[in-house]
């Protein structure tokens, strides 16, 4: 008894030594299950927590109050009310105000055409830096001038994303344009901020753009630029920590509303921690890694377990007559159990602690890697994860045990009998159900072969064609997202809208009050093709059961010379009154398509009134002195009514910041681009639902639309020269905020997709090592099982290239099989993550023929490369030895 | 008929180096086969029965010595037409059988078949899959199987098997039918039958059967016996001097 369990303890080692190559592929696999699992499950963890510990040393805010778009508060009235809330509401931790402005910038830039100056927008914050870093709300994280962080004249902080982009640094100076005014300030820090990690401008410019510069400055001189003399407009509170999510909610909401009573509604909705907008998007990209961190693994690891479920099966099976021995010789059945079960418990063990170690490393490099393309600090906290270690080594080893166990448990049941009976049948032939089908009598011989063995353990096909399958799921999610954003992206700027230069104004710009005479002007430039003029909008569309935030662009003509909509439907007539297009993710956001009606939100303008009572004013003088005097002096009082203060007139970055009333609109179009939550219409129908046509229709015929950006074509996009001209040229017109060219804009695009590509190529190595390492195990298993066979065969004279043939039909087959398996669920996949995780973003699923190619040649060259150790096998084979052996 | 012998070894040897030791599986033997006989190889284990089978066979190839089939020295053909040569001069009944799992019965025969080929009534070779398994059929119904055509090895009899691993050795026609104790895995009765069934294909083909066994009796029903014994080899040409029925052992 003694003598056979250490024959038994040394068989063991034997068979694994034996078995090298196919049990390193089975360590393996689980080393590959178990790491995927802790890599990303703790690097999605340890993401939170850099990001936490990020958010706690800069205390981020947990929420934030805006004015309505024209309204500013005066600091010292509303300090007492939250004084005296603070003092009933003790939970109520810090509370600073700030003064948020539009602002743009002339940053020069390397690029492989020289240095060129180009024209950015951003946002100007204004802090009392009377608070100490600990006391201040939405602090800093100093990269440079970190020895002297409180701005002085003229100086500021710079957000580091900008920094990094334009290559600037301590004492360089910024020239910058606020409230059309125009300031050399000298930077004095680079900073990182919490409101900024991913710089997004707002909701509705989704895209993260760091060329979007935010600027710090002390309050004083902010309300000195913007003639906002002891006013501000953004509240940003921090409560206390350890606020359960009711009382937090509660305490804001009341918070909320005492404001308003207290300064009659001038503030739009709070915004809490969740919804600000850098944090609801790196929100979105870590809830994608977590998606993955659930969806990899299982495919892994399911591989995993059925490759080991084949090998062990097989080896039961070969040792059949050795457990009939020692079953025979007394051993009890948990003996023979356990000897089956410790092959699977040492992958288990091995792979899992190997797995884990692993983990731990890569995730901190997952941290890294997305700090590092987010432009993130590099606060890397990697934490050791005890649940997560925990149920990674729980989740490994009982996965291989199991699989482990059915045929441990079988060998049990082989009774003595039976097993030193020894001849085994390795599946039994059979017709296949493809010749039963169609009634095929004489095959060739070296097809029929093939054929039938894959209807010989139909269990074990399946098996290798799911796992080619999972395989090839991956490499579908990985090509689709690849493919569908690449080409979604590509086709928006090329062919839907293939504008060459944007000019964004610092707020509106009105039709009368020199929109027309910028366009008149830049018309005549040399090499201007076209120029549309746009509104941009914030807005809320909604039908019976849903509401979405949603960005109207409203064109002043219902067929824009730079925008070609790609119609997946459309009515008869465009743009009518009261009609709207819709982008088609927006379409499917909102369950609508062409002929719903949809009711829109829309912003009251500020000042309507005031420009009304001018333009009744202006009555009396149309009497005396006639029209065109009365129209000039119209124009004049409303000009510098509005000019009186240009940040006025500017949107705040939410739409939540809007005052809405709402107006019925229909549906004309629905157009494919790749923007979520984007709807088109056109400049009159807007004007008329807030009323401003009213002024074109009066006694002055002064048309007062709003525009909020020109779109430029030229005739030559190739030549920089020109482009840099008229670049310049409308650069020394009023009121420009920022000029962007068309081919940058989509450069830094493609920049934001690089930490993605990096995620898809990761994915598709994975993918294929996993597709490696499946096939192998059970092409080699395959082959073992069928030595005899395949001995005979040669035996007979069967060359090697048709042997070679008879076996790369059959997994060919399988491979074609699994390829197809895994199509529609990669599809289906891809679609839910890119739906899910993307959601301001519209890609329909893509997947280009060069990806189709690659993907079924890669796949097939994987296979054929997994074949080769076994064949090598098969071709060294003692064949006398072979044939002879009395089973395989 | 041609004046070279259809097997001639000279001086062939065979030596296995398992670390520092060297077993002498076969030495120094020399011999001559001629067409048509029914061949018995026998010898106690561990002469090298199955190892002169293998070289006559180019399963395996010498370490000195040369062996010539037809005239032709085998001993130093390469991988490839060493399967070339046995596809085409070789038939092999194995002691277990080794029928392709996944084919049936009139598959496995036209496996052989299809290797190299049938003459078709036109007298040209003929790949064709009818021709080839008319010919297959033909060749079950000569060892008695017809009813078993479509059937599956596993569906079998120990001696259904072996006589369908004859029929494919013999049905693509090659001068030399190999088998290395083709009644070992039989019981008495099936055995008798099998070999009765070889001699008798081998009166009609007038192919010639080597077969390997440690059976002495078998002697008594060969033309020509190889003796291998520790010390050396003999052989004597013999007239059967006894029916198969009559044998026992
Ligand atoms: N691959 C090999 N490696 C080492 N030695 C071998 C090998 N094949 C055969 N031998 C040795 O060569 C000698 C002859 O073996 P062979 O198998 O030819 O004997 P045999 O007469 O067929 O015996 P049996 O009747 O048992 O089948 C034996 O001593 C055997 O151990
Ligand atoms: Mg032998």
């Amino acid at each position: 008894m003694n003598f056979l369990s250490q024959y038994w303890r040394k068989k063991l080692i034997g068979d694994i030594k034996q078995q090298k190559l196919l049990f390193s592929a089975l360590f393996f696999l689980c080393i590959f299950g178990v790491g995927s699992y802790v890599t990303l499950t703790m690097g999605y963890t340890n993401l939170y927590a850099s990001l936490d510990r990020i958010y706690a040393t800069t205390n981020f805010a947990d929420v934030e109050i805006n004015t309505h778009s024209d309204i500013w508060f005066n600091i010292s009235e509303v300090e007492s009310f939250v004084k005296n809330f603070s003092k009933q509401n003790p939970e109520v931790g810090t509370i600073n105000f700030r003064l948020l402005a539009a602002s743009g910038y002339n940053s020069s830039i390397e690029t492989k055409d020289g240095t060129r100056f180009q024209l950015t927008a951003g946002r100007a914050i204004g802090i009392d830096w009377t608070f100490s870093q600990t006391e201040m709300v939405n602090g800093f994280i100093f990269t440079e001038g970190m020895e002297n962080p409180n701005p002085v004249n003229n100086s500021i902080l710079l957000e580091a994303h900008y920094a990094r982009t334009y290559d600037l640094h301590v004492n360089d100076s910024l020239q910058t344009k606020i409230n059309g005014q125009e300031f050399n300030l000298t930077i004095q820090g680079i900073v990182y901020n919490p409101e900024s990690l991913i710089v997004i401008p707002s909701r509705h410019d989704f895209l993260p753009n760091n060329r979007f510069g935010n600027i710090y400055l002390p309050l004083r001189a902010l309300q000195e630029y913007t003639n906002l003399t002891d006013l501000a407009n953004n509240i940003i509170i921090k409560l206390a920590d350890d606020l359960h999510d009711e009382a937090r909610s509660s305490i804001v909401s009341n918070f909320y509303r005492e404001l308003n009573l207290y300064t009659t509604n001038s503030f739009a909705p709070p915004i809490f921690q969740e919804y600000q907008v850098s944090n609801w998007a790196i929100n979105m990209d870590l809830e994608e890694i977590n998606k993955i961190a659930i969806v990899l693994p299982i495919l892994i690891l399911g591989v995993a377990s059925i490759a080991i479920f084949i090998t062990l099966n097989r080896l039961v099976q070969s040792q059949r007559r050795i457990i009939g021995i020692a079953s025979s010789l007394g051993y009890t059945p948990n003996d023979i159990l356990l000897h089956y079960t410790s092959f699977s418990l040492i992958l288990g063990i091995l792979g899992s602690l190997v797995g884990i170690i692993l983990g731990i490393l890569l995730s901190g490099g997952i941290t890294w890697v997305y700090a590092y393309f987010m432009g993130f600090p590099a606060i890397i906290s990697v934490e050791l994860q005890l649940e997560v270690i925990l149920s990674a080594f729980f989740i490994g080893v009982s996965v291989t045990f199991i699989s482990g166990l059915i045929p441990a448990v079988k060998a049990n049941l082989i009774s003595p009998r039976e097993a030193l009976q020894g001849n085994i049948t390795v599946g039994k032939g059979r017709f296949s159900f493809i010749e039963k089908l169609l009634r095929i009598r004489s095959f060739r011989i070296r097809f029929t072969i093939p054929l039938r063995n894959l209807f010989r353990q139909r269990s074990r096909t399946i098996a290798t064609i799911f796992a080619i399958s999972a395989s090839v799921m991956i490499l579908v999610v990985s090509g689709a997202f690849n493919d569908s954003i690449n080409t979604g992206i590509s086709k928006q700027f090329s062919e839907t809208s293939p504008y060459h230069l944007t000019v964004s104004y610092d707020g509106f710009k009105f039709a009368d009050l020199g929109l027309l005479d910028d366009i008149a002007f830049i018309e005549q430039l040399p090499g201007v093709e076209s120029v549309d003029p746009v509104l941009e909008l914030p807005s809320i569309l909604e039908t019976s059961s849903r509401k979405e935030e949603a960005l109207i662009i409203a064109w002043n003509s219902s067929s824009p010379r730079a925008h070609n909509f790609q119609w997946t439907s459309k009515g008869d007539q465009l743009l009518p009154n009261s009609s709207l297009i819709l982008t088609s993710g927006l379409a499917r956001t909102l369950g609508s398509s062409t002929g719903s009606i949809l009711s829109y939100g829309y912003p009251r303008i500020p000042y309507l009134n005031s420009a009304f009572e001018i333009a009744n004013a202006t009555w009396n003088i149309w009497f005396t002195f006639g029209e065109e005097r009365a129209r000039n002096e119209t124009l004049d009082e409303i000009y510098s009514l509005i000019t009186r203060n240009k940040e006025r007139l500017s949107f705040s970055q939410t739409s939540e910041g809007v005052n809405l009333r709402n107006a019925d609109i229909t549906v004309t179009g629905v157009s494919e681009e790749i923007w979520g939550s984007v709807a088109y219409t056109t400049v009159q129908t807007l004007t008329e639902s807030m009323g401003i046509d009213i002024f074109k229709n009066s006694h002055l015929d002064i048309d007062l639309s709003p525009y909020s950006k020109l779109i430029l074509k030229v005739k030559n996009p190739n030549n920089l020269t020109i482009l840099e001209n008229i670049k310049t040229e409308i650069s020394s017109l009023s009121e420009i905020r920022s000029i962007t060219f068309g081919y940058d804009f989509r450069t830094s695009v493609n920049l934001t997709m690089t930490a993605f590509n990096v995620i898809v190529t990761i994915f598709i190595i994975f993918a294929c090592i996993l597709a490696g390492a499946a096939i192998f195990t059970t092409i080699h298993i395959n082959f073992q099982e069928r030595a005899r066979e395949s001995a005979t065969m040669l035996t007979l004279g069967l060359s090697d290239q048709e042997f070679l043939f008879i076996i790369t039909i059959e997994n060919v087959f399988q491979t074609i099989m699994g390829i197809l398996g895994g199509i529609l669920p990669g599809l289906l996949l891809a679609d839910w993550i890119l739906s899910n995780a993307l959601r301001t973003f519209y890609f329909r699923i893509i997947v280009t023929p060069q990806t189709w190619i690659i993907l079924w040649f890669g796949v097939l060259l994987i296979v054929l490369i997994s074949q080769i150790p076994a064949i090598i096998q098969g071709v060294k084979m003692d064949l006398a030895e072979v044939t002879k052996e009395f089973s395989h | 008929m041609s004046v070279v012998n259809l097997i001639n070894l000279e001086n062939v040897s065979k030596y296995y180096t398992m670390g520092e030791v060297q077993v002498n599986a076969l030495s120094d033997l020399s011999l001559e086969i001629d067409r048509g006989k029914f061949v018995v190889l026998i010898g106690p284990s561990g002469t090298g029965k199955s190892t002169l089978l293998n070289i006559i066979s180019a399963i395996d190839t010498p370490s000195k010595g040369r062996i010539l089939i037809e005239g032709v020295d085998i001993s130093f053909l390469t991988r490839k037409q060493r399967a070339q040569f046995r596809r085409h001069k070789i038939g092999f009944i194995f002691q277990f059988f080794n029928l392709l799992p996944t084919l049936t019965a009139v598959e496995n025969v036209e496996f052989g078949l299809a290797l190299v080929g049938v003459t078709n009534s036109s007298g040209n070779i003929s790949y064709d899959t009818r021709d080839i398994h008319s010919t297959a059929l033909g060749w079950l119904e000569k060892v008695g199987l017809t009813h078993r055509a479509n059937h599956f090895p596993s569906q079998m009899s120990g001696g259904e098997q072996q006589r369908v691993a004859i029929a494919r050795a013999l049905a693509k026609d090659p001068p030399i039918i190999i088998a290395d104790e083709p009644t070992g895995n039989l019981d008495f009765r099936t055995g008798i039958k099998v070999l009765k069934l070889m001699k008798e294909l081998n009166k009609q083909t007038q192919k010639t059967f080597i077969i390997a066994t440690h059976n002495s009796q078998l002697a008594k029903i060969a033309d020509y016996v190889i003796s291998l014994q520790m010390g050396g080899v003999e052989t004597y040409d013999q007239i059967p001097k006894e029916d198969l029925d009559n044998l026992i052992w």
